[in-house]
This record gives C-alpha cells, sequence and structure tokens, in this order.
C-alpha cells in the first residue's frame, strides 16, 4: 500500500486563550466604562439637578400649609374647622 | 406565554415603578381584575385579543394536520426512529391475531447507521452489502486517491454515507406544526379566559370605580407625593393641571 503525500497545514495549538483575551479584554473594557458614563451622566447628574433645583427655592411652610388646607392631615386640621 | 398572563405582567410592572419611586402601592393588588370592566366582563380591548385568538385557533389547525401526515413520513433522530418504526408496524401487529412477537425491530446491540449534524462519522457504513461492482471500486480505492475519477469518488461516498450535509441540512415544513399547535393552545386558552370572566371572577372592589381613581389621584397630588421627579412633579400647582 502507497500512498501519495497529502497534508494540510497544523491548526494552531497555543496559545488560543491569550489571542482571545487580548482581542476582548480591551473591548470589554471600553464598552463597560462607556455604559458606566452613559448611566452617570444620562441618569445620575440629571437627577443630581433635579434635586438641586427643587430644593433651591423650597418653602417647606408654604408646602405644609397647602398640604394642611387640601385636608390631608389628622393632628391639623383645614383653618376654619 | 398567553394573553392574561400578558396584561397582569404589564399591570405589575406599572405598580413596580411607582413603588421604586417612593409611592406606596394605590394600584391594586388583584392583577387579573385589570382584565375585567366594572359589570365583570372583560373590557373591550381584551374581547379583541381573545377574539383574535380565537381566530387563530381555527385557522392553525389547518397547518397543523397538512403538515402531521408529512411529518410521519421523514426518518427523525436516534431517538424516534425505533418509535416510528414501532408506529409504522402497529397496523401489521393488531392485524395478525395471537402475535405477540414484534417484527423488523431495530437491533440496537448492532453498529448503528445515522445522519447527524454533530456525529459526523457513524458506527457502520451506509452500504453494508457490497455488489462486485462496489466491491472492485473498494479494492481501487485501497491505491493512490489520484487514481480515481470524480464519478467515483462521489460513488465511495455514497457507498459509505446516506446523506450529504446540504440534504442533512433541507429546510423541513415543521415549523408550520410548531406555530399551528402554539396558536390552537392559544385559542383554547382564549375560550378558558372568556369562560373565567363569565363564571369564575367575582365582582370588582370600589376601589376601580372611576370616581375613586379620580379621588385617589387628587389625595396623592395634595399629599405631594414624588415632587422632585414622579407623581406630583408632573402637576403644575400654579395652573392646576398636567405639565
Amino acid at each position: 500500500m502507497s500512498y501519495s503525500k497529502m497534508s494540510l497545514a497544523k491548526p494552531v495549538m497555543r496559545g488560543l486563550l491569550g489571542k482571545r483575551l487580548r482581542f476582548h479584554l480591551p473591548i470589554a473594557f471600553a464598552l463597560s466604562l462607556m455604559a458606566a458614563a452613559a448611566f452617570k451622566f444620562g441618569v445620575t447628574e440629571p437627577r443630581k439637578r433635579a434635586y438641586a433645583d427643587f430644593y433651591k427655592n423650597y418653602d417647606a411652610t408654604k408646602e405644609f400649609n397647602n398640604m394642611r388646607e387640601a385636608g390631608i392631615f389628622e393632628s391639623v386640621r383645614p383653618t376654619g374647622k | 406565554m398567553d394573553l392574561t398572563c400578558f396584561l397582569q405582567a404589564k399591570k405589575l410592572l406599572k405598580c413596580l415603578w411607582y413603588r421604586v419611586e417612593g409611592e406606596f402601592c394605590y394600584c391594586s393588588n388583584n392583577f387579573h381584575y385589570a382584565t375585567v370592566g366594572d359589570s365583570g366582563l372583560p373590557q373591550p380591548a381584551m374581547w379583541k385579543l381573545i377574539l383574535l385568538g380565537h381566530i387563530f385557533s381555527y385557522i392553525s389547525p389547518l397547518l397543523v394536520f397538512q403538515m402531521l401526515h408529512l411529518k410521519l413520513g421523514r426518518v427523525g433522530c436516534l431517538l424516534t426512529r425505533r418509535a416510528m418504526v414501532a408506529l409504522t408496524d402497529s397496523g401489521a401487529r393488531l392485524s395478525t391475531h395471537g402475535h405477540h412477537e414484534v417484527s423488523d425491530q431495530l437491533d440496537m446491540s448492532q453498529p448503528m447507521y445515522w445522519d447527524r449534524l454533530d456525529t459526523p462519522l457513524p458506527d457502520r457504513p451506509w452500504k453494508d452489502v457490497l455488489d462486485a461492482t462496489d466491491k472492485s471500486l473498494k479494492q481501487k480505492e485501497k491505491g493512490p486517491w489520484s487514481a480515481l475519477s470524480k464519478e467515483e469518488k462521489i460513488a465511495l461516498y455514497r457507498l459509505k454515507f446516506n446523506h450529504t450535509y446540504p440534504e442533512m441540512k433541507r429546510p423541513s415544513q415543521e415549523w408550520k406544526t410548531v406555530i399551528g399547535g402554539m396558536f390552537i393552545f392559544f385559542g383554547i386558552t382564549g375560550l378558558v379566559v372568556i369562560w373565567q370572566s363569565f363564571y369564575v371572577y367575582p365582582p370588582q372592589p370600589p376601589t376601580f370605580g372611576e370616581d375613586w381613581q379620580a379621588k385617589q389621584v387628587q389625595r396623592m397630588l395634595d399629599m405631594r407625593i414624588n415632587p422632585i421627579e414622579g407623581f406630583s412633579a408632573k402637576w403644575d400647582y400654579e395652573k392646576k393641571q398636567w405639565k
């Protein structure tokens, strides 16, 4: 039995994990950082601004009196009762 | 996921949203009432969805039964092959009285042939019994393969394998059976839901009424529920209207 020589290129046997990490880790870090930045500037910063704006000119007494007149409290009834 | 589940999930999500924002739950916890109106009957939108599912349940049997008789003819995967053999032989078995032997059963103790995408090389070749031409071809295969012609190589392949990979991967009509069966069950579920709405659901609590809901909203605004980013933030207290 004689076989004519047939050969394929030897496949890559080593360094597979390293190659995968070198490709995927920078992408993973970049995407994670982008997600964190997007959340910070899309959610937390507007929320902090909203709270700051709300309390800038907040008059607690006035709000309390409005709520009292609406009749929601049980300890203080609206004025005139 | 059927229609009632979807509507229940929607109501649940809405309640959870307000809970997260700090509002203690002013929505009712009886989620299935969402589909039922004041009189105990389903609301108009729900009727349309139920009727749609019901229509599907009429269309789907046409798809299913058309495909079922095709499906039985094909040889399936390993697990179904014995079942197929048993099914096709059941007619013969029933007709011979007093016979308790099963004829033509697959011998699982012998090497098997299979056509599988994930396991490419079966235990035995497709053609076991070779005639003279096949035997001479197999003799020629023992020499250098460059001496084989293209037709001979294809003949050798067909000796060893039944289907090629493209033939194994040929599209089937099974999806119609699956989708049809799905719609059948959707329709049945819809009918069950309609029956439930008439015979099972108790009367709605008063908290679902229009007046009660309006008074509830007014009370939430008076209490300044979530005045910064949530409920009361959307109400303009000066102009007394929604922003």
